[in-house]
């Protein structure tokens, strides 16, 4: 190598080094309001073929992997998560100043934004009204392990998928699907429209081109006698012909399959990778409370949502919670290993990319002894889904927190009220109640006290004095033997050369900065407050939260973003 | 020339964020619910590719030390060492004890006990108690009792503290003075050493500190009471081993500037440590063993953008000039061995009147609570200024993990090779 290329690397390498280092955080990227909204409904064209909507596989189906996944090198080779790989942990890339996540494709802030009211709890996406002519024409139909599902086509045109429960547990799937769509719902995903309502078999009759998907993924034509076999299984309603059914209806757009939990569909408006996205990464600890364990990439939906001119963008979906509430775990105790068809899905019949990352789990989920719905086998920490999923390994303490903010929001009467709604038998109401409040809990006590737990932070400005206000989520989340905590603060300047008011103790959550103080602020130059949560019986304060102050050209002191540790 | 726009274009993309050039917003709608195009920064991806060869010594490690990992994940879920530190500790956390374990370089294994206080008789008084007692019963204790921030001097913070050190080292290593001494030489020698001393300290800015210090300082030398080796009498003249046998009494004053802008003391990921001090040893007894020391010493941390994944850089520099003619006895001369950090190099293994060292440490998440270490070291003794060159430089190099938990180092383990033989050293003190 010649003498002046060795000098440029020795030169450029510790300057690439030392300036991104010198990086700012990225917090402070975005304008310092604490709800924004994405622009990723830029008019893009259709960015795949139409897939017809039927119920979901319980398997991956065969998309590609993104070739990017290589160079993050999560191994899915080796099953290794990336936040187990060295420096491996990146938070999540979507989070604006104040670690919210904005309003987007994939999630709309609800019940951790504003005051959601039972009715429009338990309406949720919405209900589905069904046409009055009431003929519809299956498409396909098969037997998943924990329901049976009919994709249909209404005389208007509409699609629906039926799905039903199992005759020895009525009630269970419908009731899971309905409570955990709500549940989600409010959180802020995407679900389809969808309710329980009462069929009668005599309402469907076969296309010809029907299809029948059997456990193991395999396809069939269908035919009448596999329509007979199938009502024969499903639960009716007492003393009547109907069977209780939950229906969701297409929604509106082209469907494009599932999206995955790692990677993009690299178009221009999907810019951050699936496994860094704050909303899929807080399904970890949604998902953990409802032990819906099939948050996996065949059950998700994406809608390329057309405008006039054919070029649209795309709203992703979650579909498929039939398996929650504790109703995998039993559906798999009826399984006998090996021979049951559902432990030997036949991956033939799937599409494979030419190169493909796909560990084995993927394939083949694993198979484990079933666990019960309960508090007790719940682990907040090694609670995983039925395969593995790249975003929930990917999620941090920061992630969790946000989840155990909406999950707080989730408070015993409004479980009563959308589990009351779904109407399941009685002794499974009173149980599903006391194990949701339980599990609940539980997480809330294992997550709230390994990080910082404070939000919600809103400042307010009176006669020269600025009032910082925040909320402590594991006040709100009930956590226990908490009573008494106080929060060490301090305020500092952005570069901490200097004390503007040294480290002291409030027993409440909020901060005032006298006049003084404020008038000894330069406008424009960015502030940090400090705060350290103490709690009464733990000698730890908790890692602190920096909350970053302007003061603007008016003299008022704003909120420019905040930061965990 | 195209390798240099490439090279500068990667620089400009890097520093971005630095440079306040960030992404494009988009035009606000409303003041509250601006319409924004979320996406990573541009030094994301490419920091991604370019770091991926600083992560592979993590990979390589992790390999090599999974058993480890899988104890430090549960250890990390089940908060244990925050369980322990609870039981060593008193409820208001200004009382510890902890325990000391340590070993190599020369001092063979060895362990002892710490007891610290930060704030006696709830009036904010420091006092930490350490004894320590190695395999070869050398000894060492010492106490220190002060205040920090204590009052105000024309509106200067000041510090005080005093301190009492004792130690007694029954085979301390001597090989000669120079650079260019060799194992052919080893030798020991028995030390006995007590210093008693007192300081106040000035914190001028927040990050910039002036010490002034007073102390006495009453040492003997005999020949080593353990150890495989020749004592230093049989080894060497006495004019090469000044003071060996005597007892020698020195008064002590000295001036330190300190300026340090790190963030964490124990596991720093940026700022620095830069210090220059000077200290005038007053020998007060018989014989001419006066001196002045110089130190000049500067470390500085540089996270490489990701956490915990640190540059640290350090160099030292030493000079011992004597004054009325005199001679420093043999065992203060400066020493370049593990502890300068030399890390190659065992206890004592170059000594003159003067060093040099410097050392380039890369820190690297491996697990948890575990961090990976690769470090090159070097340095070189000198009699005099005038002999310092860029020749008989000592090279060492090696790796290492650090235990941590609850942002302090717990423990260290580094293993380091600079020609002489692998060197092991086990200890609960950073290195840099």
């Amino acid at each position: 190598m010649r003498y002046g290329r060795r000098n440029t690397i020795y030169f450029v390498l510790p300057l690439v080094f030392i300036l991104s280092s010198c990086a700012h955080e990225w917090g402070l990227r975005y304008p310092p309001s604490r709800w924004i909204v994405a622009n990723d409904r830029q008019s893009i064209l259709q960015p795949g073929k139409e897939v017809p909507f039927v119920y979901p596989l319980g398997a991956t189906p065969g998309y590609t992997r993104q070739v990017e996944m290589l160079f993050e090198l999560t191994a899915r080779v080796a099953e290794i998560p990336a936040k187990a790989l060295p420096g491996g942990e990146t938070p999540a890339l979507n989070v604006n100043n104040f670690d919210e996540i904005p309003d987007s494709a994939w999630f709309t802030n609800r019940v951790w934004r504003r005051d959601v009211a039972l009715d429009e709890l338990i309406r949720g996406p919405g209900n589905v009204v069904l046409p009055s002519a009431k003929a519809f024409k299956v498409t396909a139909m098969g037997d998943a392990a924990v329901t049976q599902w009919l994709a249909v086509q209404g005389n208007d045109g509409s699609e629906y998928i039926f799905s039903f429960d199992r005759q020895d547990r009525p009630t269970m799937a419908t009731g899971a699907a309905f409570i955990v769509s709500r549940v989600l719902f409010a959180a802020g995903y995407n679900i389809p429209p969808g309710n329980i309502v009462a069929v009668d078999p005599k309402w469907f009759s076969l296309l010809p081109q029907a299809t029948l998907r059997k456990p193991e993924g395999s396809v069939r034509v269908a035919t009448k006698d596999d329509l007979e076999i199938f009502f024969r299984r499903t639960t009716r309603e007492a003393r009547s012909r109907l069977i209780r059914a939950y229906v969701i209806k297409k929604p509106d757009g082209i469907h494009l399959g599932s999206f995955s939990f790692s990677g993009r569909r690299h178009n221009s408006n999907d810019r951050i990778s699936h496994q860094h996205r704050r909303e899929l990464r807080g399904l970890d600890i949604l998902c953990a409370w409802l032990d819906h364990r099939m948050v996996i990439d065949s059950h998700t939906a994406d809608f390329f949502i057309p405008g006039a001119d054919g070029r649209g963008f795309v709203k992703h979906y979650l579909i498929g919670f039939e398996g929650s509430l504790g109703n995998l775990s039993a559906a798999l105790a009826h399984i006998d290993e090996p021979t049951h068809p559902q432990t030997k899905l036949k991956t033939t019949s799937m599409k494979f990319p030419p190169v493909t990352l796909y560990s084995r789990y993927e394939l083949l989920p694993k198979r484990e002894q079933p666990t019960p719905f309960d508090a007790a086998s719940l682990s907040p920490y090694w609670w995983e889904p039925w395969v593995p999923n790249p975003a929930l390994w990917n999620a941090t303490k920061r992630d969790e927190l946000w989840g155990a903010a909406i999950l707080s929001r989730f408070t015993d009467d409004r479980i009563a009220a959308i589990v009351r709604a779904a109407n399941v038998e009685p002794g499974v109401e009173a149980n599903l109640l006391d194990v949701l409040g339980k599990r609940r809990d539980k997480l809330f006590n294992f997550w709230l006290e390994r990080i910082n737990p404070l939000g919600n932070f809103g400042a307010s400005f009176k006669e020269g004095e600025a009032i910082i206000s925040f909320e402590d989520i594991a006040f709100t989340a009930h956590v226990p033997d908490i009573k008494g905590s106080s929060y060490r603060w301090c305020l500092r300047t952005a570069n901490a050369r200097k004390m503007l008011i040294d480290w002291q103790i409030s027993p409440h959550s909020v901060i005032s900065l006298s006049k003084d103080v404020v008038d000894h602020m330069a406008i424009g130059r960015t502030y940090v407050i400090e705060i350290e949560t103490l709690r009464p019986k733990s000698k730890w304060s908790t890692p602190s939260v920096n909350v970053f102050l302007k003061k603007k050209e008016d003299g008022i002191i704003e909120l420019a973003g905040l930061a965990r540790h | 020339m195209p390798r240099v726009f490439i090279a500068i274009c990667l620089v400009i993309l890097l520093s971005l964020p630095a440079l306040g050039l960030a992404d494009s917003k988009g035009a606000p709608t409303s003041p509250d619910e601006p319409i924004v195009k979320i996406a990573p920064p541009p030094s994301h991806a490419v920091r991604q590719v370019l770091y991926f060869p600083l992560k592979l010594p993590a990979y390589a490690l992790r390999a090599a030390t999974l058993p480890i990992g899988l104890l430090s994940r549960l250890i990390e879920r089940e908060r244990i060492i925050e369980r322990a530190a609870e039981l060593l500790s008193n409820r208001e956390k200004t009382l510890w004890a902890y325990p000391i374990i340590e070993g190599g370089a020369g001092t063979g294994f060895g362990g002892g006990m710490g007891l610290t206080h930060i704030d006696l008789f709830g009036q904010g008084y420091n006092l930490k108690l350490i004894y320590k007692n190695h395999i070869d019963l050398s000894q060492d204790a010492s106490a220190s009792f002060g205040k920090p921030l204590a009052f105000t001097m024309s509106g200067i913070p000041v510090s005080w503290a005093t301190n009492v050190w004792w130690m007694r080292h029954t085979d301390e290593d001597y090989y000669g003075s120079g650079p260019s001494t060799t194992r052919a030489t080893h030798s020991q020698f028995l030390v006995n050493h007590t210093s008693v001393g007192g300081g106040l300290a000035w914190q001028l800015l927040p990050p910039l500190s002036l010490n002034f210090g007073i102390g006495y300082d009453i040492a003997t030398t005999g020949p080593n009471s353990e150890g495989s080796f020749l004592s230093v009498d049989q080894t060497f003249v006495p004019a090469n081993i000044p003071a060996f046998g005597r007892w020698i009494h020195y008064i002590s004053i000295g001036f330190k500037a300190q300026y340090d802008t790190r963030d964490n003391v124990s596991m720093t990921e940026r700022g620095g440590l830069h210090s220059a001090s000077i200290t005038r040893f007053q020998h007060a007894g018989i014989g001419s063993y006066d001196y002045i020391q110089y130190e000049l010493d500067g470390r500085h941390f540089f996270n490489l953008g990701f956490k915990r994944m640190v540059l640290a850089l350090h160099g030292g520099l030493t000079f011992q000039q004597t004054t009325s003619g005199g001679q420093v006895p043999f065992y203060r001369l400066a020493t370049l061995d593990a502890n300068s950090p030399l890390r190659g190099f065992p206890r004592g293994r170059f000594r003159d009147r003067n060093f040099i060292i410097l050392n380039a440490e890369y820190r690297f998440p491996v697990w948890d609570g575990i961090d990976g270490v690769g470090f090159v070291d070097t340095g070189r003794v000198f009699h005099s200024p005038s002999d310092l060159s860029f020749n008989d430089f000592k090279y060492s190099a090696g790796g290492g993990l650090r235990v941590r938990a609850l942002g302090l180092m717990l423990l260290r383990l580094d293993i380091a090779y600079g020609g002489e033989g692998i060197n092991t050293l086990l200890g609960i003190s950073k290195s840099l």
